[in-house]
């Protein structure tokens, strides 16, 4: 003979038992222990006068229906969280203060299937919340490092070059310029060789910083190489983009970069170039033409704009 | 080997359609709206095929929510309830103005909520109908939401990716007024083909025995 009492007494799982009038007609062990009400206290009383939020959350209505088309009913933690307001036992490397709660409302039926009351079934699914969470973070942290160069925080050259691409078919479609400029970083080696690599870093950043600094919000800089970096500018045509391009050269040189108590200046050389001069302009010919002004910037001594138009045919 | 006969197709078609008549008439009173449920379309298919015959019935140029809901008990299997994409407003209406159901969820997760809810009592109180009728115990899994589907994904079920049949009933709903609209789809696994089989022919026989009038007619 089984004590179905004692079986469902042992169950790692709330179990309740409610009628039409929302009285409860059972209350399990699991919930006597995480709700702190002893089953003689709640048995006869409302369910929802114990716990008065269940009302907004929805818990009347769902139970109406299971009363009416006999349906289950369910309450998942993804959309509420929880319903009833357990305390998370499980306080080490968990930051929810709540037991997070699947639910499920089960009709129970007569002979003649009228639903007579509702088996409330609370699950504790805490553990996998936070697991979920965690996982969802490693995710992220992940994306982050296929987009983001490590160094710079900015666009790495995978996701330059991606967002690049979209850019321009964007323009394929709708029209418009684009501009596009290669910036080098003027004797690069030269500061890692004399203020070591630790400075080359900073300096890098820096310059992250500082180009990033005096773009608009639209405008996308990448690291391209390492001491390249990659801007284009939609909808810019090389008028305004030269203006832009000025305004990082001055930037850059009027700066005083600080390291380990050394003050220094560092310049940039930049080659530019606008869809309007390559026809059937790809991030290939786009790239390849800015290289050409860039060599030349730094043929000219460096610390120059050199826009394509400027190239010697 | 059982068989779909013209006679227990004809019966199911007959069965779900009072079931859906009922379940039609208590969506109507729970929600307030005007519910219609259309003349069910019962076919054996080929696991395989479920996708292609599903685009077929609604169009494959459309982009869908879909409602998945999974039973198990005396028969197994699942539903899938079919809505346009942008159908999330009209469930948040249908429920809050005709049911008064506005729960206190996150307003991210509001559209996601009603629309499992509705898919929920949608599937549930038609479900519910036809296995009472087939004297049938069912209980349910959660459902869940596949959003934007389109013609290309692929809707089999994971578990039936062999060459097996399904048996799929297949109806067109509208609440109120054409505010939520879509298809529904239950999807019946081929084991349980010989409960339901057995169900059916009980039930002729119940039918034979008592009232000839209410015979269905077979073609």
């Amino acid at each position: 003979m089984i004590d179905y009492l004692q079986l469902v007494d042992n169950l790692s799982t709330g179990i309740a038992v409610i009628d039409r009038s929302m009285t409860v007609l059972f209350w399990n062990a699991w919930l006597e222990e995480h709700s702190g009400i002893p089953r003689e206290q709640i048995l006869n009383q409302k369910l929802t006068e114990k716990f008065p939020e269940l009302k907004r959350k929805g818990f009347v209505w769902k139970a109406g229906t299971v009363f009416k088309l006999g349906n289950f009913s369910f309450f998942s933690r993804r959309q509420h969280q929880y319903l009833f307001p357990f305390e998370n036992a499980k306080s080490l490397g968990s930051n929810l203060r709540y037991m997070q709660q699947d639910i499920v409302l089960i009709p129970l039926k007569a002979p003649d299937q009228t639903v007579t009351s509702i088996c409330v079934s609370i699950f504790d699914v805490t553990d996998t919340t936070y697991y979920e969470q965690q996982l969802m973070e490693s995710k992220r942290a992940v994306e982050e490092l296929s987009r983001i160069d490590e160094l710079t925080r900015i666009n790495n050259r995978r996701n330059f070059m991606a967002r690049l691409n979209e850019e321009l078919a964007r323009r394929r479609r709708l029209g418009g310029e684009l501009s596009f400029i290669m910036i080098d970083v003027d004797h690069f080696k030269r500061v890692n060789d004399t203020k070591g690599h630790l400075c080359g870093d900073y300096v890098l950043r820096t310059l992250a910083e500082l180009l990033k600094g005096q773009l608009r919000d639209y405008d996308i800089i990448g690291r391209y190489g390492g001491e390249e970096f990659g801007v284009f500018l939609p909808n810019t045509d090389l008028s305004g983009a030269s203006i832009a391009a000025e305004r990082l050269r001055c930037t850059v040189e009027k700066h005083n970069f600080e390291f380990e108590g050394n003050v220094f200046q560092v310049t940039i050389s930049q080659g530019l170039v606008d869809t309007s001069i390559i026809s059937e302009a790809t991030s290939h010919s786009l790239i390849k033409a800015a290289d050409e002004c860039l060599y030349a910037a730094k043929q000219r001594g460096r610390n120059c704009v050199v826009p394509y138009h400027e190239l010697p045919q | 080997m059982e068989q779909l006969t013209e006679m227990r197709q004809a019966l199911l078609e007959e069965m779900v359609n009072i079931s859906f008549g009922k379940a039609a008439a208590a969506l109507a009173e729970l929600l307030n709206v005007f519910v219609i449920l259309n003349p069910p379309k019962v076919e054996e298919v080929a696991c395989s095929r479920v996708t292609a015959v599903l685009e077929e019935r609604i169009g494959s140029d459309q982009e869908l929510i879909i409602v998945q809901q999974g039973f198990h008990g005396e028969l197994s299997g699942e539903v899938a309830l079919l809505v346009a994409a942008e159908t999330g407003r009209a469930a948040i209406k249908i429920l809050q103005e005709g049911g008064g159901f506005l729960p206190d969820v996150p307003k991210e997760d509001l559209e996601t909520e009603m629309i499992l809810e509705i898919g929920n009592i949608v599937i549930g109180a038609c479900m519910n109908h036809l296995s009472e009728l087939l004297k049938k115990t069912v209980r349910y899994e959660a459902p869940h939401i596949l959003w934007e589907v389109t013609a290309t994904s692929d809707l089999s079920s994971g578990q039936n990716k062999e060459e097996q049949n399904v048996l799929m009933v297949f109806t067109k709903f509208h609440l109120g007024d054409n505010a939520f609209t879509g298809n529904l789809a239950i999807i019946l696994n081929r084991q349980w083909f010989e409960v339901l089989y057995t169900a059916l022919d009980n039930f002729w026989e119940q039918l034979s025995s008592s009232d000839n009038d209410r015979l269905p007619s077979v073609s």
